[in-house]
């Protein structure tokens, strides 16, 4: 498998105040295309700030970001917007749907930003929710649906673009075992069936068993790497 | 879905607070509405006016009489091609609340010196003959049904008769339209004579003398060379274009024009500080959403025509509300007789919309800026 992102001597810092905190430091990972890679470690160690660095929606502070042999630290922000549009699908903890838009206009909302007209938007979302199960909830509000069927509309959202790769920030740590699992179940569908790249952080060891792999981070270091495919 | 669903979707969501901020501009909206109408209407008036109309006042004060021998002094001045005098009466119907704008004229001259008076031959005629005859507007004649060649007693609140009272009786001898776009059509005009004859003080006194000269330019001739005849003289007078004695005869209520500014002002004001604390609150509480749309990949165009779209489609709305409410009671005031020259102008229109349009940039400003700057992590408490 080539390599979607490699990752060379990453640093990362934020400024607190005046002071300078290290998040990574000569950080270095490749994450071959299909793969479903797990990230887990403690609060703190750097999960979320590498799934916001994969993402483009935060920079390196040093270090190499390829994707597919091209240079993301080097995009202007809106060639990084456009990119992040094209190639990226984002799954969050707390869902982070529009409460006042529908199931299907939340899942439509990547598809403004395509040249797609709107019947072929409405088949694109038809197929987005059939592939999450969803389809009879096309109609209903978020405040309308269980936490288990707004991550699914999550997911069918991220993954209406068709982009390469979904990052999913915590993707069940809202659910009960039962959601869970399903939500982790299409997901497995999606990296098996349709060859997206996953990267998941995840505190929870069950919905790591679900990744290929996972990869242990702790204070800015992979401390153990296992290939431990399910 | 487009990025207009977004907006009006975003717009719509707490129906409460979008229902007040809406109230809030339309009733903003609907003042200017109204008081710009008023103020056009003034204006618009005075503007109708002839430029080569003079107006003869006393020098001290318009309220202030002059002799009546004025008069055929102003019509044998050179320039002068029509002279009629007018005095004002204070009239009502029955009750001061039914107050008339009315004048004691010499009839002939004075329906030369304004050929937009239209009345019928037999109607003109009557009304030159008759020495109590009236000549109503249109306007007035409707508002209290009278007919022609019905007796009405009309009271001062000024002169006081002979027979010890302040009632004079008259006869409907004309009822006339005005020619020129709302041209008045309010008015009441009697026989001068009739006047200094019965009343008890103020004989031989007029209030103004009208004076139609051939054209503006010689209107100022004319103007200049009145008030030298007159000067140093017991009633030295002042003699203004038609257009500014209108204007003067406003001032006195006050600068209409001033007032409409500082009242549209205030509400303008008022309404940005509401409608733009709240659209700062708005855009602080979807902060998150901001940072989902820019994750989804929305450049910050999208991100721009959604925060501007949002208070430019309420401030639009709204705007457009309290202006077509403004409309409708401009409208359902023109029933009336008192307010039938009232009307919304296009230009009131326009000028309601390009301050509702600015009001929408406004209010934007603030969270335009907070919402281009956001940045995603930061947003969605990834940090």
């Amino acid at each position: 498998m080539s390599a979607l992102f490699q990752l060379q001597q990453v640093s990362k810092t934020y400024s607190r105040g005046k002071q300078a905190v290290s998040i990574f430091d000569n950080l270095e990972l490749a994450i071959p295309e299909g793969d479903f890679v797990a990230i887990m470690g403690p609060s703190g160690s750097g999960k979320s700030t590498l799934l916001n660095l994969l993402g483009g929606i935060d920079r390196i502070s040093a270090g190499s970001l390829r994707f597919r042999g091209e240079q993301l630290d080097a995009y202007s922000e809106s060639r990084m917007t456009q990119w992040r549009a094209r190639h990226v699908g984002f799954i969050f903890q707390s869902y982070n749907l529009m409460p006042m838009l529908r199931a299907a206009q939340n899942v439509e909302l990547p598809l403004l930003l395509t040249k797609l007209n709107r019947r072929q938007r409405a088949q694109n979302v038809q197929i987005a929710l059939d592939v999450v199960g969803l389809s009879e909830r096309a109609r209903h509000y978020p405040r309308e649906m269980s936490g288990g069927q707004q991550q699914r509309v999550a997911i069918a959202r991220a993954l209406v673009a068709d982009p390469d790769l979904l990052l999913c920030d915590e993707p069940t740590g809202d659910l009960d075992r039962e959601s869970a699992d399903a939500i982790l179940d299409v997901l497995r569908l999606l990296n098996r069936e349709h060859g997206k790249t996953i990267v998941m952080v995840t505190h929870d060891p069950a919905a790591a068993a679900y990744a290929k792999r996972t990869l242990h981070l702790d204070k800015g270091v992979f401390v153990q790497k296992e290939a431990a495919y399910v | 879905m487009s990025e207009f669903t977004l907006i009006r979707k975003n717009l719509l969501r707490k129906p409460l607070r979008f229902l007040l901020m809406y109230v809030v501009i339309a009733v903003a909206f609907l003042l200017f509405g109204l008081l710009q109408s008023v103020q056009s209407v003034m204006a618009g008036g005075s503007e109708a006016n002839q430029g080569n109309r003079l107006i003869v006042s006393n020098r001290i004060n318009f309220t202030q009489p002059l002799p009546y021998a004025y008069a055929a002094r102003v019509a044998a001045l050179p320039g002068a091609q029509a002279v009629a005098h007018a005095t004002w009466f204070g009239g009502y119907y029955q009750e001061p609340r039914n107050f008339l704008v009315s004048y004691a004229v010499d009839p002939l001259a004075y329906l030369k010196v304004y050929p937009e008076l239209r009345l019928g031959a037999a109607q003109r005629d009557a009304f030159l003959h008759a020495r109590n005859g009236l000549m109503v507007g249109r306007a007035t004649a409707e508002r209290f049904h009278w007919q022609l060649g019905q007796h009405v007693s009309l009271a001062s609140s000024i002169f006081s008769n002979r027979q010890g009272g302040h009632a004079w009786d008259f006869v409907v001898s004309a009822i006339y339209t005005n020619d020129k776009a709302n041209g008045d059509e309010q008015a009441v005009y009697f026989h001068y004579d009739y006047l200094n004859t019965s009343r008890t003080f103020g004989v031989d006194k007029i209030g103004s003398i009208v004076v139609a000269a051939r054209d503006a330019a010689a209107g100022e001739r004319v103007a200049h060379a009145i008030d030298q005849a007159f000067a140093n003289t017991p009633d030295e007078t002042s003699t203004v274009n038609e257009q500014q004695f209108a204007q003067a005869f406003l001032a006195q209520f006050g600068n209409i024009g001033a007032i409409v500014r500082i009242v549209v002002g205030a509400a303008f004001v008022t309404m940005l500080l509401v409608v733009g604390n709240t659209m700062m609150m708005n855009s602080r509480a979807r902060t998150r959403e901001i940072g989902i749309f820019k994750s989804l990949g929305f450049p910050r165009a999208s991100v721009a025509r959604m925060v501007v779209g949002e208070s430019l489609l309420l401030a639009v709305s709204a705007a457009l509300g309290g202006l077509v409410l403004a409309g409708g009671v401009v409208a359902l005031l023109r029933t009336s007789p008192n307010f039938a020259g009232l009307a919304m102008p296009p230009a009131v229109w326009l000028g309601g919309l390009g301050a509702a349009f600015l009001l929408g940039l406004l209010t934007a400003a603030v969270p335009l800026r907070t919402a281009l700057n956001l940045d995603v992590a930061t947003a969605l408490g990834r940090v």
